[in-house]
């Protein structure tokens, strides 16, 4: 095996293990339907004041959400703020959850209104949003002890590059696993104009994934 | 993989504040909770009106009409709150709908009015300017119940839900208003009272936002 190929054959299984583990972080596989139930009979004992429910939710669903500022804002430190702004307004607005429906997009749901509501603070005190360093986006390739990939960290890269207006349809489609009509329905716009974007972010990543596979050869 | 933990401030502010509460109720619930709002708006101005001694009252089939027009919009309310829960947003689908149930109500309930006869320019303009006042004043201490049900919970679009809230109540304000229009006129009825429901609607989105905003600022 020559050398070009052994190097196009590690970067090929390097990339099917950052996928991997980028799957594993971010749990693409929908939830289950016992999940949701589990997370809606939590809902409603934290709604009748049940501390441990409050704890319980908050292990299901932090990461998830902490996932979606980190994409969405890309500043780690913005995204815990962020996270533990929607906690408190998951806790004021609990009262606005009406079992048996799914727990997930309330939540969700709560957490683009806290997103909404910083960003329009931040632009009416005409702070503009900065792009981090690197060293912002390493933390998520690390988390939970997981190897640092440099493909993963090219992912992030990638995500980070494209216009939040594509990247926010494509990461709830493929990473947080929820339907097209959901996504529509999230974003205010049409189903088609959801898999018009999610595809065009597709096309960018596969572009931009595929040029630094080029470089690494 | 350890599961996240709660940070111990937030956990304590959480304790510090929890207690039991009622979830919402749907939003078809909280619409009819909207009735004697309807009820008032649809009685109210006729009531005004032969308080006044000058009412020219329509038909009954007008009321029929108009107590159909009331219901339907009843509807557009329903969606105006379903679209104030968080994760419960309308798809564009929906809103087209709704769109169409409140432009089809306000035509349906309009297209058998008949005006008395031709009217001179000056008085048309006259009670164009009289319907449009009547409606914004009967409707704008009307939109409060509305917006103080929507400000409970947590819209993600405000404007949008209070577009719908102002268009509801708009209908219901036409429901009453053309029992005791004098002109009665398809096209008065058209752009008066089509006007007086668009702003309205404007009024309700502008309110909706103002609305978000101060509470956005109080956290």
């Amino acid at each position: 095996m020559t050398s070009e190929l052994r190097c196009y054959y590690a970067c090929v299984l390097a990339v099917d293990a950052s996928r991997c583990e980028l799957r594993k972080m971010n749990s693409s596989e929908p939830p289950g339907e016992s999940d949701e139930l589990r997370l809606m009979t939590l809902m409603v004992a934290y709604q009748n004041g049940d501390l441990s429910a409050f704890e319980q939710l908050y292990a299901s669903l932090a990461q998830p959400l902490r996932r979606y500022f980190r994409n969405a804002e890309r500043n780690a430190a913005t995204a815990d703020d962020l996270l533990q702004e929607t906690f408190l307004e998951l806790h004021r607005s609990r009262r606005t959850y009406a079992p048996p429906l799914p727990v997930r997009p309330w939540a969700f749901g709560v957490a683009r209104n806290v997103l909404l509501r910083r960003r329009r603070a931040s632009a009416m005190s005409g702070q503009t949003r900065e792009l981090d360093d690197e060293s912002d986006l390493q933390p998520v390739a690390q988390i939970g002890g997981v190897p640092l990939l440099n493909d993963v960290i090219d992912m992030e890269q990638a995500l980070a590059e494209l216009p939040a207006t594509t990247r926010e349809p494509w990461m709830l489609h493929h990473l947080f696993g929820f339907s097209f009509d959901f996504i529509a329905t999230r974003l205010g716009i049409t189903v088609m104009a959801a898999k018009l974007r999610s595809s065009r972010a597709t096309k960018a990543l596969r572009c931009a994934l595929s040029g630094k596979l080029e470089e690494a050869r | 993989m350890n599961r996240p933990q709660v940070p111990p401030a937030l956990l304590s502010a959480i304790e510090r504040d929890l207690r039991p509460v009622r979830p919402l109720a749907s939003p078809a619930h909280r619409a009819l909770g909207m009735l004697p709002v309807g009820l008032l708006l649809l009685i109210g101005m006729p009531a005004f009106w032969i308080g006044l001694g000058r009412a020219k009252l329509a038909p009954s089939a007008g009321w029929a009409f108009s107590a159909l027009e009331s219901g339907l919009s009843l509807i557009v309310l329903a969606g105006a709150f379903r679209e104030a829960v968080p994760g419960r947003e309308l798809s564009s689908t929906r809103l087209w709908a709704l769109a169409g149930l409140a432009c089809i109500a306000f035509l349906l309930a309009n297209a058998t009015i008949q005006s008395p006869g031709p009217v001179p320019l000056q008085t048309w303009l006259h009670w164009f300017r009289g319907c449009i006042y009547m409606v914004i004043s009967f409707s704008i201490p009307a939109l409060l119940a509305p917006a103080w049900l929507v400000s409970r919970a947590l819209p993600n679009r405000p404007a949008l839900t209070g577009a719908l809230c102002g268009a509801g109540v708009g209908l219901m304000a036409d429901a009453g208003l053309r029992l005791t229009c004098w002109d009665g006129g398809f096209v008065h009825a058209l752009l008066a009272h089509g006007a007086a429901i668009a702003l309205l609607t404007v009024l309700g989105a502008a309110s909706a936002t103002a609305v978000e905003r101060l509470k956005s600022s109080d956290r």
